[in-house]
């Protein structure tokens, strides 16, 4: 019987430290990345937004053959930019003095850009469906649509070309683009799924040692638990990397006002003048009507 | 010349000027119509006691014009005057002689008023028939006025 208790006791310390160290590193990271977040976010314009940053690591999966569907969620590090009309002018003309940065010290950035464009009002519809082929063409997808305008995602290597050759649909009126740093949430959310797969190996170890069904099934449970928290923080993890990889834009197609006649001047129509007076040669002419007629004196 | 024939001619003579030929035209005053001594002007000119005025003048065709060169010269004179633009009907006198009414209203002396001018055009003559007034009292007299411009007679 004591021994049994000591035995229970000894498995009950065992969890409540890997429980303790477990839940350390969830807070550490749930606490940091709600602040990383909206300290991050910048408002630039289009010409002075750098070029993506590069996600640490891995491989990117390019949606290019899924047309005007969201893309698998099997998206990861956009891969370096394939075509050359993709990469940014910031990117081609890149400072040689800048500080070389490996893909682990590039910031994770997620681009958000707005965009106005007027078109005549006739022509909407065609221009909604050009603006789907641009995002297409540079390898993005539709992420939604209304009858004037739509959300649009696109390859972040591609962002400012995209923006640039969707401008061209009619005369830009409006144009936004954002930029979040999410590189310190990313390096959270790698911190903690690290400690949570420590704690997922030692209570796999605990669980193949476990003596009965009982001590099995409890520590069966924990093991559970942070499998599932191992889940979501990967979850959370490719999240952010989808976003960094494929930048949304948000078009919106504004209808040109109907051309009115074009007048001489101002905003009136010029009058017609009046006709030329016709003074006939006839002196008896001029005598006619209700002054001579009425006049009996 | 002999006396029966001179006797003729006198005769003959009285007779035209007795049927208003002499004038280049015959009209026949309205009812309620007096005509006056004083033409003003006009080779005809008679009045109701309403004051509306029928009047006719008769004047060389120079420039010589078609009816509707007067017509239109006539339209455009009282157009530029203000009279607005006038209803136009096609007239024929007694005699088969084509015409055009132009029907003008208009406001005189603050009260709306009407004048009709009708012009017959000949060969070296254009007679021109005026008549109008008060509104009011014109409608009261319009049959008889279209009655004698219908009558008219055009030499």
């Amino acid at each position: 019987m004591t021994h049994l208790l000591r035995r229970d006791l000894g498995v009950a310390l065992l969890l409540a430290s890997l429980f303790a160290s477990g839940c350390a590193a969830r807070s550490s990271a749930g606490a940091l990345a709600p602040m990383a977040a909206p300290a991050a976010a910048t408002e630039a314009s289009v010409d002075a937004a750098p070029a993506p940053g590069a996600i640490p690591g891995g491989a990117a999966q390019t949606p290019a053959s899924a047309p005007r569907s969201a893309p698998s969620t099997g998206l990861a590090r956009p891969a370096p930019a394939p075509s050359p009309s993709g990469p940014s002018a910031v990117q081609a003309k890149e400072d040689p003095r800048a500080p070389k940065l490996d893909d682990a010290q590039k910031p994770l950035l997620v681009y958000e850009g707005g965009l106005g464009v007027r078109v005549p009002k006739a022509e909407l519809a065609d221009r909604l469906e050009q603006a789907i082929d641009v995002a297409e063409a540079h390898g993005g997808y539709l992420v939604s649509r209304t009858d004037s305008g739509a959300q649009l995602r696109v390859p972040s290597q591609r962002f400012r070309a995209a923006l640039k050759d969707l401008g061209a649909l009619g005369e830009v009126t409006r144009r936004s683009v954002a930029a979040q740093d999410v590189s310190e949430q990313y390096h959270d959310l790698e911190v903690r799924l690290k400690n949570l797969e420590s704690v997922r190996a030692r209570l796999e170890q605990f669980l193949a040692r476990a003596a009965n069904v009982d001590e099995a099934l409890r520590v069966g449970k924990e093991l559970e638990g942070v499998v599932r928290q191992i889940d979501e923080a990967k979850g959370r993890m490719q999240y952010l990397k989808t976003r960094a990889a494929f930048s949304l834009i948000t078009l919106t197609l504004e209808p040109a006002a109907d051309k009115a006649p074009v007048v001489a001047t101002g905003d009136k129509p010029v009058p017609t003048p009046p006709a030329r007076p016709l003074r006939m040669p006839v002196k008896w002419l001029g005598a006619v009507g209700l002054d001579q007629l009425l006049s009996l004196e | 010349m002999t006396q029966r024939t001179f006797v003729l001619t006198l005769s003959l003579v009285a007779t035209l000027f007795g049927s208003g030929c002499s004038r280049g035209f015959d009209i026949k005053t309205p009812d309620g119509f007096a005509e006056l001594d004083d033409a003003a002007g006009y080779r005809y000119r008679a009045t109701s006691a309403d004051g509306v005025v029928l009047a006719v003048r008769r004047e060389k065709n120079e420039p010589k014009g078609s009816l509707d060169f007067w017509a239109a010269a006539v339209g455009n004179e009282l157009t530029s005057r203000g009279y607005g633009k006038p209803a136009v009907e096609s007239l024929k006198s007694q005699n088969g002689t084509a015409g055009k009414k132009l029907a003008f209203r208009t406001v005189k002396n603050g009260r709306p008023s009407v004048l009709w001018v009708a012009v017959f055009v000949s060969d070296d003559r254009v007679v021109v028939v005026e008549t109008g007034g008060d509104a009011d009292h014109f409608s009261q007299v319009e049959s008889k006025v279209s009655a004698a411009l219908s009558a008219l007679v055009v030499g």
